[in-house]
């Protein structure tokens, strides 16, 4: 298969409700034939939750204890569950492309676009699988999850890569139905969740994953990825989408 | 009244459903799984308020061709909404 040429967008720290806006921007530019296929890897600040399309938020974060910390609660267009993205101990990607070939198959094209950090992990001297619908496992804990949503032939994919994540707060944000814990036989989130830094037993920077996550993306779907910079067109959508996840009737809608 | 159900295809389905009458008042279908195009759960959950139970699971049938879910399936949707009904017996 020949190798494509795709975009690569290094994001700083950027606050919940642009993140969202620029995911959603990418996938509607995706789906306008206005950009190409794109990955972009960025972080949040500050510490965020997000909680999947489908989820009741008062069934699935702590809302009490978000607001005390200041962690704000933004739904996502994707569907999937609730997530903690740790400022200073997660990267998140995200990537739009084609639906086609073994790509239109849902469940086939997870674990596709999911192999970039399964490769990325192997990089690092992670021994990671896929654990379908949508986890990466590292001894047998999950250490990343990802969310898809299709507009016609575009996907967009989003996903968290634990790299030294604050467990605690995350056990504290987050609400796990007991029916959940039960199915992967844990009693809680910590038994179930694990991190880049305690699995190679040494303290990681999310930053530092960076240039393990484009090798792996590429090896895993083809791509020599070439770094840019938001256009203008796009930054100015993703502000323009950014309104909706600060509005209360989208977060609170469930 | 709230029924959660792991689903063998691997993801949390939520049903909090009222009834009055054995007519559906009023339904939210949510959790932690996937569904494309998503806008049709919320369609879903409108064409079954106002029904039986009987008609309500006639109209699960009939999203069989237009939804893909991942970790759910229509029948634990069937299923959950059944078991909420007969708890209420």
């Amino acid at each position: 298969m020949p190798i494509t040429e795709a975009r690569l967008i290094i994001d700083s720290r950027k606050n919940p409700y642009y993140n969202m806006g620029f995911d959603e921007a990418l996938l509607v530019l995706k789906k306008q034939g206005i950009i190409p296929t794109t990955l972009r890897l960025y972080m949040w600040g500050p510490s965020t939750v997000t909680i999947g399309y489908f989820q009741r938020i008062r069934d699935v974060v702590n809302l009490e204890y978000a607001g005390k910390h200041n962690i704000p609660v933004v739904r996502r267009i994707t569907g999937g569950g609730a997530v903690y993205h740790d400022m200073y101990g997660e990267i998140t990607y995200s990537i739009v492309l084609d639906a086609k070939g073994p790509l239109l198959d849902v469940q086939e094209s997870y674990r596709i676009i999911c192999s970039g950090l399964v490769e990325t992990l192997r990089h690092i001297g992670l021994e990671a699988s896929f654990a379908p619908v949508n986890d990466i496992i590292v001894n047998n804990k999950k250490i990343s999850g990802s969310a898809q949503t299709r507009k016609r032939s575009t996907i967009l994919q989003h996903g968290t890569l634990l790299v030294s994540s604050n467990l605690d707060i995350m056990e504290k944000v987050l609400v796990v139905p007991k029916e959940k814990l039960i199915s992967h036989k844990v009693v809680s989130i910590k038994d179930r969740v694990t991190t880049i830094s305690i699995e190679l037993g040494r303290d990681i920077e999310p930053e530092d994953l960076i240039p393990y996550l484009i090798k792996g993306f590429e090896k895993a779907l083809n791509l020599k990825l070439i770094e840019e910079k938001p256009s203008t067109k796009e930054v100015r959508l993703a502000e323009e989408l950014s309104e909706k996840y600060r509005k209360h009737e989208w977060n609170f809608k469930r | 009244m709230k029924i959660i159900k792991r689903s063998n295809a691997g993801k949390t389905l939520v049903i909090d459903i009222d009834f009055k009458d054995n007519v559906i008042t009023d339904i939210c279908i949510s959790g932690d799984y996937f569904a494309y195009p998503e806008t049709l759960i919320e369609e879903l959950e409108e064409k079954l308020k106002g029904k039986t139970l009987t008609e309500a699971l006639k109209i699960i049938d009939t999203y069989k061709d237009k939804i893909t879910l991942l970790g759910i399936t229509l029948e634990d949707i069937k299923q959950a909404i059944k078991d909420a009904y007969d708890n209420l017996r």
